[in-house]
């Protein structure tokens, strides 16, 4: 801890950061014929048999509440969508808090593709007297995560999509919490 | 903190949804730049050298992971502690000052015309709110006049023969072959006179004794660094007894009460203050009483702004 204490607090942010990534990295991720099921118990990773050719498979079984990541097909196109599982016909797919700014994000579906859904705050600072900037606030499904290097964007991860050589796309949800709220940050 | 490190180096004035520890720092490492101005630094004892201090208030690493109302309490102990030893330069109602006007974060807020965000009080919601650490940004940037050092030179006199056979030939006595000494370093600031009634000293019925002290000649030890900084002397001062009818200023204008004087260019404050003094008011001590009166400081001051050498300031003065 006398170490630690020498430490600037960015570089402690960092050296506390790098093993979440090596555990991030070494997730396991559903792949072709391949589901993988998080339980409190554990985590099982079985065989599917279904593992050739074009085909939609479910996210997890286990969560179906806001930001809930599924496979679905639509006029013979297959689309990444984000929804609240708990309301299949609403609009919004959950919400996110920032302080005291409830933002409902709706529902989006992109085309499919291996990547990653993720909700992401971006603060952009005002030039105004009262100093009080913007958000943005939303969901989007990109390859991969944005760099980090804006220090007033906040990303949270929400699901994996992994498409193989066949197409055979399938969903690991991550985000299994309900609505979002952002923490660890300075906010009204 | 390294030297080029300034409140822009945290984030602020905009910190709104920067991380917690970013902001969180700078405001530690400003308000242990204002502490080490009151601090001496410690001394190596094999060089004599001084040290550098490790700061006391920065977080720990891990401090961010406990809740936002827990830091906020902790810095704001040390806030409270820091501000005592600066003087509000603000306060200007000296009908009602009666003490030097130390800061507190209360007065900190009533300057900076807020509420105060108060978490021993309330929770705190959100829990880092942005409002909190810009106040205390606020409230540390008031903090500006910190203490340094005076001189002035003494004049001090006493009869304690039994001889003189009234109070006038007492205060003669005591002022003969009494002459200015200094400078005095933080000496006494007061001009008293004591007369007292020679039984009580043991001596004879109808002798006098005498006690008489002045200062004058006051100045500001003023730092290389601060030459250029608005040095100023709080004062609050009162009769020797606290009995109004025992005040005399001796020359010095000086109101009973909160007094603050300012340098001229040379860094005096009382190039009036002649030694002696004579008093303001004809004054004819009491036969038969032991008896003080003049003035005396209930509380000194001696303080420069330190702004332009903080490097956690607002150079905007907002």
């Amino acid at each position: 801890m006398d170490l630690l204490s020498t430490i600037h607090p960015l570089e402690v942010k960092r050296k506390i950061n790098e093993p979440i990534r090596e555990v991030n990295r070494l997730t396991p991720v559903a792949g072709s014929g391949i589901s993988i099921a998080r339980y409190p118990s554990g985590t099982v990773v079985s065989a599917t048999g279904s593992g050739s050719g074009s085909g939609v498979s479910p996210g997890s079984d286990e969560y179906d509440g806001p930001f809930t990541v599924e496979l679905i097909q639509e006029e013979d196109k297959q689309l990444v969508r984000c929804r609240d599982g708990q309301n299949e016909n609403s609009a919004c797919a959950g919400y996110i808090r920032v302080g005291s700014l409830l933002q409902a994000v709706e529902v989006r579906s992109w085309d499919v593709k291996s990547g990653i859904v993720y909700a992401e705050v971006l603060y952009e600072d005002s030039e105004s007297e009262d100093g009080k900037g913007s958000y943005t606030i939303d969901i989007y499904f990109e390859e991969s995560l944005p760099e980090d290097s804006d220090p007033k964007r906040w990303i949270l991860r929400i699901a994996e999509v992994a498409c193989d050589e066949n197409d055979t796309c399938t969903v690991s949800q991550i985000w299994e919490n309900g609505d979002i709220e952002v923490s660890g940050r300075w906010v009204r | 903190m390294n030297n080029d490190e300034n409140w822009n180096s945290y984030g602020f004035p905009k910190m709104e949804f920067l991380p917690l520890e970013l902001p969180y720092a700078g405001l530690c490492e400003a308000l242990w730049e204002r502490r080490k101005i009151y601090t001496r630094a410690p001394v190596n004892p094999d060089t004599g050298e001084t040290m550098e201090e490790e700061n006391q208030y920065r977080p720990h690493p891990l401090a961010s992971c406990s809740g936002g109302r827990d830091a906020a309490i902790l810095f704001d102990r040390c806030l409270r502690e820091v501000s005592g030893h600066y003087v509000n330069h603000l306060a200007a109602d000296f009908e009602q000052l009666t003490e030097i006007p130390f800061w507190t974060i209360e007065s900190l807020c009533e300057a900076l015309e807020e509420t105060l965000i108060d978490p021993e009080r309330e929770q705190m919601l959100p829990e880092w709110p942005v409002e909190w650490a810009l106040q205390r940004y606020r409230m540390i940037n008031l903090l500006k006049f910190a203490q340094i050092e005076y001189q002035c030179f003494c004049l001090s006199g006493s009869e304690h023969t039994g001889e003189p056979m009234s109070p006038e030939a007492a205060i003669q006595a005591a002022m003969s072959g009494a002459s200015p000494q200094g400078p005095v370093k933080n000496a006494s600031i007061s001009r008293t006179t004591t007369t007292i009634w020679g039984p009580d000293h043991g001596w004879k019925e109808g002798s006098y004794c005498a006690d008489v002290y002045q200062c004058g000649n006051l100045s500001a030890i003023i730092p290389d660094e601060l030459k250029e900084a608005d040095i100023r002397l709080y004062l609050s001062i009162d009769s020797p007894n606290g009995d109004p009818e025992d005040f005399d200023a001796y020359g010095t204008g000086l109101i009973r009460g909160l007094n603050i004087l300012y340098t001229d260019s040379e860094g005096n404050f009382s190039t009036g203050w002649t030694l002696p003094g004579m008093p303001d008011h004809t004054r004819v001590p009491v036969k038969g009483k032991t008896e003080t009166f003049g003035f005396t400081a209930r509380g000194i001051f001696c303080c420069a702004d330190f702004s332009a050498i903080f490097h956690f300031t607002n150079k905007d003065g907002e």
